[in-house]
C-alpha cells in the first residue's frame, strides 16, 4: 500500500511533526507510515484523512500485490 | 469477537495495562546488577572459596532471580516516552521473535548440556524469556528508530 501524506504535507506545509501531534502519534510513527514501513490502522488512517480533510482512499492507496 | 475489532482490543488492552514510564528506569536498575550477580552465581561463586554459602547462598539466589524477572518485566512493559499503535505493533513483534530464540536456546541447551550443568541452564531458565524479551524489544526499537532517523 502506497501513500500520499508526504505530498499532502508539502502542499499544505504541515511537518511530520504537526501532524504526529494532531493525530496522536510520534513523529517517528509518522515516518514510518510514509516511508510504507508500517502500516496503520483503520482508526490512525482516518485520522489522517480527516486532518487533510480527504476520503482515505485518496491517500492511501492499495496496490495490485497488498 | 469479529476480526476488525481484535487489533484495537489489543490496542487498548496494551495501552491501559503498560506500566508507568518511570518503571523503565527502575527496571534497568534492577535488571544489570542482578544479571551481574546471576552470572556470578552460576559461574564464578560455586568454585570460589568468596562464594556464597548457607542462608547467603538463598538471599543472593532470589535477589537474582527476582530482580532479572521483575527487572526485565519492568523494561519491557513501561510506557515509552512516545508510546503509540507503532510501538505497539513493535512489542507484540519482539514477543513472537522472543518465543523462538527462547525455544531455540531450550533445544540448543537440551541437547548440548548435561549432567549437573543442566541443573545451573534450569535455574537460569526461571527468568530467561523476560530477559530475551526485554533485549529483543529494546534492539528492535533501537534500531526502528535509527534506521527512520537515518533515512530522514
Amino acid at each position: 500500500m502506497k501513500n500520499r501524506i508526504k505530498v499532502e504535507r508539502a502542499e499544505r506545509g504541515v511537518t511530520q511533526q504537526d501532524l504526529a501531534d494532531a493525530v496522536g502519534v510520534s513523529r517517528q510513527t509518522i515516518i514510518a507510515v510514509e516511508r510504507g514501513k508500517f502500516l496503520p490502522s483503520t482508526l490512525f488512517a482516518l485520522k489522517i484523512a480527516r486532518f487533510f480533510s480527504k476520503p482515505v482512499e485518496s491517500i492511501f492507496i492499495i496496490e495490485d500485490n497488498d | 469477537m469479529p476480526c476488525k475489532h481484535k487489533f484495537n482490543l489489543i490496542y487498548m488492552v496494551m495501552k491501559t495495562i503498560l506500566l508507568p514510564r518511570v518503571f523503565s528506569t527502575i527496571g534497568w536498575i534492577l535488571l544489570i546488577p542482578s544479571i551481574l550477580l546471576g552470572i556470578f552465581i552460576l559461574f564464578i561463586g560455586p568454585e570460589q572459596s568468596w562464594g556464597f554459602s548457607g542462608s547467603a547462598e538463598i538471599i543472593a539466589n532470589d535477589t537474582a532471580i527476582i530482580g532479572c524477572a521483575l527487572g526485565a518485566l519492568f523494561v519491557t512493559c513501561a510506557r515509552l516516552r512516545h508510546e503509540d499503535e507503532m510501538t505497539t505493533a513493535l512489542r507484540l513483534h519482539s514477543l513472537l521473535l522472543a518465543i523462538y530464540i527462547y525455544v531455540g536456546v531450550i533445544v540448543v541447551c537440551t541437547l548440548t548440556v548435561n549432567g549437573f550443568k543442566y541443573f545451573s541452564f534450569m535455574a537460569a531458565n526461571l527468568v530467561i524469556f523476560p530477559m530475551i524479551f526485554a533485549f529483543v524489544f529494546r534492539i528492535n526499537l533501537y534500531c526502528h528508530l535509527k534506521e527512520l532517523e537515518d533515512e530522514k
